[in-house]
């Protein structure tokens, strides 16, 4: 097993942590208090800003799940994988958001919490194909092992994203039209897509840092242990 | 050369798995049963008009056909694993994708097997004429069944050395094979309800193209599940 | 346009395969040098620092108590596992996943790998039409006489007992008359009789050149048969004892 690399120092984690606490604080600011309400909805409306950044999001963490287990699959290196699994668990965080604002939205709308709407349906099946990644990888003990399998399964669920969104958008005959929006709008918009992404990129890395530090003391213990069986004395 | 010798293993190992099943049904009729018990199940439920029924009759059938074929795709590995052949037959000199394709190959025909014996009985039960017409019909069926056994032989490989494997099998195929459930149903709905036009030709080629991208992920990404 | 997609198939399926053989390759020297081998299951090591060689026509046994490792070292000399460091070479060749390489080993694992369902001769033959064989049904008819297995050729492997099992099991490492041999306890289960006919086919394969390593409990089977006896323990090799004297050399390596 080839030696874990040093941890950084934390400046350079509380530096980046400040820079993206700012981001979202700015977009969320801009989302409240300088996008303008929404002729029919009203404020629920707000609700579309989260909406499409947690789902953003939520597919950008399976396209880095499936490169990065691509990537350990190549290299072989254990790194690839905690970066795969830690974009795994952020993208399924935001997958069960997007489902959420999603049933928020819905409800407030519609009158109903659920629709099939594509990209309702599309998370929900993105989000039980990450629960299936991770409860296989639960199932297994070995960490090499467990890579291989999670950086196939990885790669599988990855291409298969987007022939679930092409299905998705086509049932039903159920086409996404893009609402006229205000340009104010879309500015939020794209503030609120940008700060996500840098606050799914922060969680990731700081996720993946964890990883590779409780893996550095599993490897410790291992070793202290198998040498107290070698010499108990 | 090689590409012959290829073919031979390949046809090697299918006529190894078929002779294995119709010489002891360990996967077969266990899968047939299921599938007749979920058509009987859908089937009495129908308590529409034969219009909504056609309508709906699409998804209902696909969804017994993979529910039980789930069973078919959960053996093809466990069996191998459970006498201890997985090792010998990963150290032949074999490409790795030879065994997946012959693995996809056997199920294929499990499959096959499977809806010509569900589709009569749905058609009995529901009185819809599903087998209208059957050409396209069988199209659908090899497209849909060519995604679904590809993705189903590749998780079926990777979770067959995993703890609770059985559960695992149905929670991750289910959800990656959505665009052929969705194809299937909504092909056959087409095919049922309206002419053969562009809308069904899209849901067609959609199932076309799942099922080459997978056969040919599986291939390439095989190497990596014989791997201990 | 289904012949295209075939031949596209397999020719995909071939590119996967890096069946590339070197026309230089050198049948004779080392049939498997090991060095350095490592092997992690879990965090922990099972296997430290294994060096190991093998030349055509030695015959090398592995022992040790349970756990020392000795399967997992087998696993390693077939190219069955993959090591965390250290590396193995097969006649000359680095790869394991070289179909060359693959026909010349011969492996008998702590399972039999047999499908209950088929016969003996199923079995059999199966396995010679993996590696190629040309005239399989001769050699699997002159295998089955040879384990005084006719008998029972064309009844199920299910219904055998486990004796026989074994022994069609050795004989499948066999069919393709393999340049080196790694047998993992093939005395088990076998009766007085079967371990006879193991000793005769164990000079057989020694006079015909071929490379052989198998693990054992049995020290007296070993002392007989091989030249050297590895011994593991906790994953290392602890000893060395050479067997082709009438005083057995005990060489250290703790």
């Amino acid at each position: 097993m080839k030696t874990l690399s040093p941890d950084r120092t934390p400046t350079a984690n509380v530096a980046a942590g400040a820079v993206v606490a700012c981001l979202v604080l700015i977009a969320t600011w801009m989302i409240f208090f300088f996008a303008p309400t929404e002729a029919t909805m009203g404020e629920v409306q707000r609700i579309v800003y989260f909406h499409v950044s947690v789902a953003w999001c939520g597919l950008a963490g399976c396209v880095a799940m499936g490169c990065c287990g691509a990537m350990f699959l190549v290299h072989r290196r254990l790194k690839w994988d905690f970066w795969s699994q830690a974009a795994g668990e952020v993208g399924w965080l935001c997958a069960t958001l997007t489902l959420m604002t999603g049933s928020a939205w819905a409800h407030e709308a519609w009158g109903t919490w659920w629709t099939w709407e594509p990209r309702l349906t599309s998370s929900l099946v993105l989000w039980i194909i990450y629960a299936g990644i991770f409860l296989v990888r639960s199932s297994v003990e070995d960490p090499l092992r467990r890579a291989r399998i999670g950086g196939v399964l990885a790669v599988v669920g990855m291409v298969d994203v987007p022939l679930v969104l092409m299905a998705t958008r086509w049932f039903r005959g159920v086409h996404p039209v893009s609402p006229e929006m205000d340009p104010r709008m879309r500015w939020v918009l794209l503030a609120s897509v940008i700060s996500f992404t840098a606050l799914f990129t922060y969680l990731t890395w700081q996720r993946r840092r964890q990883l590779e530090l409780s893996e550095r003391a599993a490897q410790l213990e291992t070793t202290v242990w198998s040498a107290n069986v070698a010499s108990p004395n | 050369m090689q590409a012959y010798e290829s073919t031979k293993s390949l046809w090697w190992l299918i006529h190894k798995d078929l002779t294995r099943e119709f010489r002891v049904q360990h996967v077969w009729p266990g899968m047939v049963l299921l599938g007749l018990v979920l058509v009987f199940l859908l089937a009495t439920q129908l308590e529409l008009s034969l219009e909504e029924k056609t309508r709906v009759a699409g998804g209902l059938i696909w969804l017994a056909i993979f529910f039980a074929g789930t069973i078919a795709c959960e053996r093809s590995f466990a069996g191998e694993r459970d006498a201890g052949c997985w090792q010998v037959l990963a150290l032949y000199p074999v490409a790795p994708s030879v065994l997946f394709l012959a693995k996809v190959a056997v199920n294929f025909v499990a499959l096959a097997a499977l809806e010509f014996v569900l589709v009569p009985v749905f058609i009995v039960l529901s009185d819809v004429p599903l087998a209208s017409r059957p050409g396209p019909l069988m199209l659908i069926a090899v497209l849909s069944n060519f995604g679904f056994v590809s993705v189903g032989s590749l998780v079926s490989a990777l979770t067959a050395g995993v703890r609770r494997r059985g559960s695992l099998l149905a929670l991750l195929l289910l959800p990656l094979v959505v665009p052929v459930v969705f194809g299937s149903a909504e092909a056959t709905r087409l095919l049922l309800t309206g002419p053969i036009d562009s809308q069904w030709w899209l849901w067609t080629e959609l199932l076309a193209v799942f099922a080459i991208v997978f056969v040919v992920v599986g291939a390439f990404v095989f190497e990596f599940v014989v791997e201990e | 346009m289904m012949q295209m997609f075939h031949n596209t198939m397999l020719t995909s399926a071939l590119a996967i395969d890096r069946t590339s053989t070197p026309i230089s390759h050198v049948l004779g020297g080392n049939a498997v040098e090991a060095t350095g081998l490592t092997v992690v299951y879990g965090r922990l090591p099972v296997l430290r620092d294994v060096d190991l060689e093998i030349a055509a026509g030695e015959s090398v046994a592995v022992m040790g108590p349970n756990g020392a490792g000795k399967s997992t070292l087998l696993n390693c000399l077939v190219g069955a596992v993959r090591p965390a460091a250290g590396r193995v070479r097969w006649f000359g060749e680095a790869s394991a996943r070289c179909n060359f390489v693959r026909r010349q080993i011969g492996f008998l694992g702590q399972e039999t790998g047999l499908y209950d369902e088929l016969t003996a001769t199923e079995n059999l033959l199966f396995a010679g039409r993996m590696y190629g064989v040309s005239d399989v049904h001769d050699r699997v008819a002159n295998l089955l006489a040879d384990g005084n297995l006719r008998p029972q050729a064309h009844r199920p492997v299910g219904q055998l007992s486990q004796g026989m099992r074994q022994r069609v099991a050795i004989l499948r490492a066999l069919v393709h008359e393999p340049r080196l041999l790694v047998l993992d306890e093939p005395s088990a289960n076998l009766d007085a009789q079967g371990r006879e006919w193991l000793e005769r086919l164990h000079a057989r394969w020694r006079s015909a050149g071929r490379a052989i390593c198998f693990a054992s409990h049995d020290a007296a089977q070993c002392r007989a048969l091989a030249d050297r006896i590895v011994h593991l323990d906790a994953g290392r090799v602890v000893a060395i004892e050479r067997c082709d004297c009438p005083a057995t050399q005990l060489q250290g390596c703790a």
